[in-house]
């Protein structure tokens, strides 16, 4: 009984995670294009249903009846597989966001925290998944025999390679003060509004940079430069490969604006809910606050995303990488040891 | 337990013949980063997540990216006819892969399905869960027993970095 209770629990998280995946994914796209919108006096989407909130179903059902085009020369093992390469590595990290701590109240079924895999390591599978994400990107350049699309993969991949380290170097300051990989244990130590985005403010810019660049969002979308490389790298796809490679695209930008709220934000913390350090858990005033807190504070960073996209021009190649690897690498290495420096009592 | 063993041995090794098999440098590195992938599974059923994180993270994340960016950026598209073996490296190959067998053989005899046992190692899973975690454990002795040898990588890992800076400096000054 136990098990089957076990393996129910994790079959229910799965399909939840997964459709709550493709909720945030679809209507994350009616959001980005009202703000656009809004932001150049334009309506924005307002055709389909009230406010043109049925558009992302319009837009799917479009592309899911649309022909697969197969360019001729590709090749054809790499140009099927990419697509899906693009979109596991975002469906996989979604699965250590934690949506609420590990209080008793945040329970489902008594058994488990409101986080799908509450891993030790839930900073590295995030790393891990992330490194991978060039892939799609690469195969699906390389395997169009385009050259757009060649250039728009190399790029993407050079971009990526860099920006992933001070992405990761950013977070080795919080990581020393925490002593755990474990993301729950993260958001704990920021209980009673000791948020790391003062307490790190250098590491929240760094790690805010790289999270733009790592996503591929503008200012940093050299790979999907419209003006030079036509759509960059899924330049050849169209239907439903093309609608994975953007679903993939908006679930990655869900996942590391959640991560961004978890590390310096805290996560579902803030008002009607406090933490009991003696006892270890979470107090809510209002029951599933602290899901409420923190969907606003990783929403707040997707507005953010796109604020940039209305606001700023594309960055030129060469300065994106000598900013990468001669200011935000240097800064996030002094960040390590300021931090070193000022947590030696913790030895 | 056994079943997902199984399933990630056999893609390892599919996947490990591939590398060597496929016409396409492409198709071989792809097949590369699943064998890398099932070991990385194999490592999470030993209980050693955080080596099978690393796994992914620097094998398949970072090294092999930059393999492939390497491959397209020399528009290999495909080898045409397998490039003549040298004659003279026949010895040394045959030898290197004699030595590799005999390791191999030699360490399956050794374990539990052939005669003897293999020596259980200091750290087994219940006193890396008793340290607390994987990371720990392995922070634990990389920086007291292993902290010389540690301290040598780190060092040389320097000396290459500035090596590389240094070649692109003479390489800048020359022009």
């Amino acid at each position: 009984m136990e098990v089957i209770l076990g393996i129910a629990i994790i079959l229910i998280k799965i399909l939840t995670i997964f459709g709550v995946t493709m909720f945030i994914a679809g209507w994350t796209t009616w959001v980005e294009r009202k703000i656009i919108g809004d932001m150049q006096f334009r309506v924005g989407v307002e055709r389909t249903g009230p406010y043109g909130l049925m558009q992302p179903m319009a837009d799917g059902l479009k592309l899911f009846f649309k022909e697969s085009i197969v360019p001729d020369g590709c090749d054809r093992v790499t140009y099927e597989l990419a697509p899906v390469l693009a979109l596991v590595p975002a469906i996989m990290s979604i699965a250590i966001v934690p949506f609420a701590g590990s209080a008793d109240s945040f329970k489902i079924f008594g058994q488990t925290p409101f986080i799908a895999a509450n891993i030790n390591i839930g900073i590295l599978f995030l790393f891990a998944w992330s490194s991978l994400s060039p892939y799609g990107m690469i195969f699906a350049g390389w395997s169009s025999n385009n050259k757009y699309s060649l250039l728009g993969a190399l790029r993407s991949a050079a971009l990526v390679i860099s920006y992933e380290i001070p992405f990761g170097f950013s977070i080795i300051g919080i990581l020393m003060i925490v002593g755990s990989l474990n993301l729950i244990d993260i958001v704990n130590a920021q209980g009673s509004y000791h948020w790391f985005i003062y307490r790190q403010p250098v590491a929240a810019l760094v790690f805010f940079i790289s999270i733009v660049a790592e996503t591929n969002r503008p200012p940093f979308d050299l790979s999907e430069a419209e003006s030079e490389l036509v759509a960059g790298y899924f330049t050849e796809y169209a239907g439903m490969r093309f609608s994975l490679f953007f679903l993939g695209e908006y679930i990655m930008l869900f996942v590391i604006s959640s991560m961004f709220t978890v590390f310096f934000l805290g996560g579902w913390h803030g008002p009607f809910i406090s933490y009991d350090v003696v006892n270890n858990t979470w107090v809510q005033a209002i029951p599933g606050i602290g899901i409420l807190w923190f969907v606003i504070k990783s929403y707040f960073i997707v507005f953010v995303y796109m604020w940039l996209r209305a606001s700023l021009p594309r960055i030129r190649y060469d300065q994106m990488m000598s900013f990468c690897w001669k200011v935000l690498l240097p800064l996030s290495i002094l960040n390590i040891f300021t931090t070193a420096l000022l947590n030696l009592d913790k030895l | 337990m056994d079943f997902v063993f199984y399933l990630f041995g056999i893609t390892g090794l599919v996947s490990a013949v591939g590398v060597v098999a496929f016409r396409n440098p492409i198709h071989s590195a792809l097949a590369l980063v699943a064998a890398l992938f099932s070991t990385a599974g194999i490592y999470i059923l030993l209980d050693a997540e955080f080596l099978a994180v690393l796994e992914v993270i620097i094998y398949a994340g970072a090294i092999m990216v930059l393999f492939l960016f390497v491959l397209m950026c020399l528009n290999i598209r495909e080898l045409k006819a397998l490039p003549q073996f040298n004659k003279k490296i026949r010895p040394f190959a045959i030898g290197i892969t004699a030595i590799f067998l005999v390791d191999m053989v030699y360490l399956i005899t050794k374990s539990q399905f052939g005669v003897g046992e293999l020596a259980t190692g200091k750290y087994t899973s219940e006193q890396v869960a008793a340290i607390g975690s994987n990371a720990k454990a392995l922070g634990q002795v990389l920086y007291t027993r292993y902290l010389l040898p540690f301290e040598a990588i780190s060092l040389l890992l320097l000396v290459a970095m500035i090596g590389a800076i240094l070649l692109m400096k003479e390489g800048l000054g020359r022009k």
